[in-house]
């Protein structure tokens, strides 16, 4: 009976695999980014470039609409940098600093990139 | 009884034998070792922030690099880190003419630490990502090697190494999600994204929570470090 039982519980395990993806805790919301990010990095290209900043854009907005969903660590950041990128420096600084704001231990870094942006 | 028993057994021996052919289980887990007793740095040190720096890449895949650079941020920050935005550093990386995690061997860690603001750098080792094929049925396999080290003692916090196998052809044997992924391999070009993303998400989670994840603090008991994960010391 016993060895019966430990088939059972194998045959399970094997059904439910092992990396079962499971809901975070933290909250944070990643959308499509590793998708894109992916694109944009092997092909970094006017089209590639536009689908990661949706993306990032995407993730902001639905977590702003989502009391259950939160704009994960690096992404405020990363759409700063794209607007850097395109010289748009105004914008480039609004994101560093909410970034900044949302994750206060970004501090030092989002200082190095302000200060980019100011120069 | 003893035919039954042999069959029974038989049959066990069958279905344990699928799964360590399919990487998933190869040792019981009451070998498993707690958190607290593979990663006892960590918790003296709780880091926050996590600087991702890029893969050294061993394997025959050129593009292994990017597949891990845009899969280990999800896992990391849900595991409970604030990680620097790598599109970012890697950028800055690049413009100092570091594309490959190798050629940060000679750069100390407090330096790191300072022009980046982190408590810790996370490396790996891409030591393969092979792509296997017959007329009957292919996998791919990946094997990772992660070291998560602080930027203030040198010390490595967490290191695990971890191997993958993915079946792409023929009906899965892997489960569910076995299957799931062996049809998004199938689709289209976007074949190994969750690979990766497979990879990355099963070592994560035996990462000491960190202070976004509700379990921050409490994990240290928690036994899921199978010490065949853990590398030799060098």
């Amino acid at each position: 009976m016993k060895l019966k039982l430990l088939a059972c519980c194998l045959v399970l395990a094997s059904l439910t695999g092992c990396v079962a993806p499971q809901p975070s805790p933290t909250g944070f919301y990643w959308g499509n980014y590793s998708k894109y990010f992916y694109e944009y990095k092997k092909n970094p290209n006017e089209q590639t470039l536009k689908m990661y900043k949706l993306t990032l854009e995407k993730i902001i907005k639905e977590s702003d609409v989502n009391p259950n969903r939160k704009v994960p660590p690096g992404i405020y950041a990363e759409l700063g940098n794209i607007y850097l990128q395109q010289g748009n420096k105004d914008e480039a600084l609004k994101w560093f600093q909410q970034e900044q704001i949302h994750y206060p231990e970004s501090a030092l870094f989002m200082k190095t990139m302000m200060e980019k942006a100011k120069s | 009884m003893i035919l039954n028993r042999n069959r029974s057994l038989k049959i066990a021996g069958i279905l344990l034998l699928s799964l360590i052919a399919s990487g998933c289980v190869t040792t019981p887990p009451t070998e498993y070792l707690s958190k607290q007793e593979a990663y006892g740095n960590f918790y003296e040190e709780k880091p926050k922030t996590v600087l991702v720096v890029p893969a050294i890449n061993h394997s025959t895949a050129a593009d292994a690099g990017n597949y891990y650079a845009a899969t280990v941020a999800e896992p990391l920050t849900k595991q409970g880190f604030y990680v620097l935005p790598i599109a970012i550093t890697d950028q800055i990386l690049n413009e100092a003419g570091i594309s490959d995690g190798a050629q940060l061997r000679d750069v100390p860690l407090s330096r790191l630490g300072t022009l980046f603001g982190c408590d810790a750098v996370l490396y790996v080792t891409i030591t393969l990502w092979d792509t296997n094929y017959s007329v009957m049925a292919g996998n791919v396999v990946v094997e990772l090697n992660y070291r998560m080290v602080s930027t203030k003692t040198s010390e490595p916090l967490w290191v695990y190494q971890n191997k993958v196998v993915v079946n792409t052809t023929g009906s899965s044997n892997n489960g569910l999600v076995g299957m799931l992924i062996e049809t998004a391999i199938k689709t289209a070009q976007q074949d190994y994204l969750p690979v990766a993303q497979m990879v990355n998400n099963s070592s994560m989670h035996t990462i000491p929570a960190g202070q976004y994840h509700t379990a921050f603090g409490k994990d240290a008991m928690d036994k899921v470090v199978n010490p065949n994960h853990l590398p030799s010391q060098e």
